[in-house]
């Protein structure tokens, strides 16, 4: 197998900007070939979308990192944008017969709700992700953000961060199946979880642990 | 690997026991044998005001002396000296069935070939022409789904060729290891039956507990994630 060729569509938005790492450790450490589209205004949305199937071969993965909701997936938080809907249902169409991982809030419901019917070979959504101060301020889920601190939304995203970059370097490096991908991707949260209370023992359910056994819950796979 | 055994009659079987640990004592495996006196004359604390055995009686015994605990194979006495009409041990295994803890277990009925009870049965019909009683009988009969049926004289034989070939339930390892390290607590990682000792958490597996498979699922999930290598993990 060649080394698969990588389409990360990668909105301008700042409170995302921490995943710019996970890009750099795939080229850094693999020779995948590697295109990203870092999109800013409504013009190179409507590019984008305009040329997408044509730019983006058959048998590349999709890696889209932004924001998202079960029913669209957004991101590009610029003066532009401000978090509208970016890839709907209907354009999650664009992607047919391709593997996508969408590294954003509920693409999990995203893919459960639009993922098969629009033709994608196979997907790796996530769950709600606590990735940024603003959430504990203004949650959209206030009982999951409870006794969450600030340490604990920086290290959830280092701990994303290393969760996803590692797992696509083995993905490309040791040429695993898109499954396999998915199964490094929830070990690694499984990893994460357990030494989080090796070492912080006896006492009892804590925020940061919640938080990781959500991201080991929610991880979802479809299709083959 | 510990068999379970619960032989059930109404007189004391601990003469029986002794001859099935001693017909073990070559096997490999042990028998964890124990016995529940129900009927006169030594079990007599299920007899009921009218004098026969009360089942209900039987339930909470049964709750108050074995409470979660498994077998792998309960024998029942077919004759529990409780008169005409009474109970004997086909319609104990019927109550037994409709226990969760119990429902599973392989059943053996003694002191009557099937042969013999159905003739009974059929005695009891040309006795008193009720065909619904009779009928009933044989239904439950049919249904209970009993593995064997032997004479009193070699049922300890039977019990021992019985249950060495019951194949270990797969529940069996979780739950000694459990029961071994019983003061124990999981930490949080689990997340299902947080708080509670890992003697609590078997009980919840024996007793079928809907949460107990999901509990498996995470506890492989969990010991697979922490032993397997992996770079970077």
């Amino acid at each position: 197998m060649d080394n698969p060729s990588f389409h990360i569509i990668f909105p301008k938005d700042e409170t995302t900007d921490f995943l710019q790492e996970i890009i750099d450790h795939i080229v850094d450490n693999t020779d995948a070939d590697v295109v990203v589209h870092r999109i800013e205004t409504i013009n190179q949305h409507v590019d984008f979308f305009a040329s997408a199937q044509m730019m983006i071969p058959a048998d590349a993965i999709v890696l889209f990192m932004g924001h998202g909701m079960s029913s669209a997936l957004s991101g590009a938080h610029t003066s532009e944008f401000a978090y509208g809907p970016f890839i709907s249902d209907n354009q999650l169409s664009l992607f047919k017969e391709r593997k996508v991982i969408l590294l954003t809030c509920r693409s999990n419901e995203f893919l459960s709700n639009y993922g098969l019917p629009c033709g994608l070979k196979a997907g790796i959504g996530f769950p709600n992700l606590i990735t940024d101060d603003y959430e504990l301020i203004r949650p959209d889920e206030p009982e999951r953000v409870n006794g969450v601190t600030n340490q604990n939304v920086q290290d959830f995203r280092r701990c994303l961060v290393d969760i996803i970059k590692f797992s696509i370097e083995d993905y490309i490096n040791l040429k695993l199946s898109f499954y396999q991908l998915y199964k490094r991707i929830q070990i690694r949260a499984q990893r994460q979880l357990i030494q989080y209370y090796n070492t912080n023992q006896n006492q009892g359910k804590l925020p940061y642990g919640k938080m990781l056994y959500d991201l080991n819950h929610g991880v979802q796979f479809i299709g083959n | 690997m510990v068999k379970q055994l619960l032989i059930v009659d109404n007189d004391d079987q601990s003469d029986a026991i002794d001859k099935i640990n001693n017909l073990v004592k070559d096997k490999p495996f042990k028998i964890n044998c124990l016995q529940f006196k129900v009927g006169l004359p030594d079990g007599n604390d299920v007899i009921g005001e009218n004098g026969h055995i009360d089942m209900a009686l039987v339930r909470e015994k049964y709750e108050r002396e074995f409470g979660a605990r498994r077998f792998h194979l309960i024998a029942f006495d077919f004759q529990l000296n409780d008169g005409d009409g009474g109970v004997d041990g086909v319609s104990l295994i019927k109550t037994f069935n409709g226990i969760g803890k119990t429902r599973k277990a392989s059943k053996i009925l003694y002191s009557s070939e099937l042969t013999e009870i159905v003739e009974e049965y059929l005695n009891d019909y040309k006795n008193t022409s009720n065909y619904e009683r009779a009928w009933g009988k044989f239904k439950t009969l049919i249904k209970l789904e009993i593995v064997d049926f032997c004479k009193r004289e070699d049922y300890e034989e039977n019990i021992v060729s019985i249950i060495e070939k019951i194949s270990e339930q797969e529940d069996d390892f979780i739950i000694e290891q459990l029961r071994g390290l019983k003061d124990l607590n999981f930490s949080a990682a689990i997340e299902i039956y947080e708080g509670l000792n890992l003697d609590e958490i078997a009980d919840k597996i024996e007793s079928g507990d809907s949460e107990s498979l999901k509990f498996k699922r995470k506890l492989i999930e969990l010991a697979v994630a922490h032993l397997a290598h992996l770079n970077n993990g």
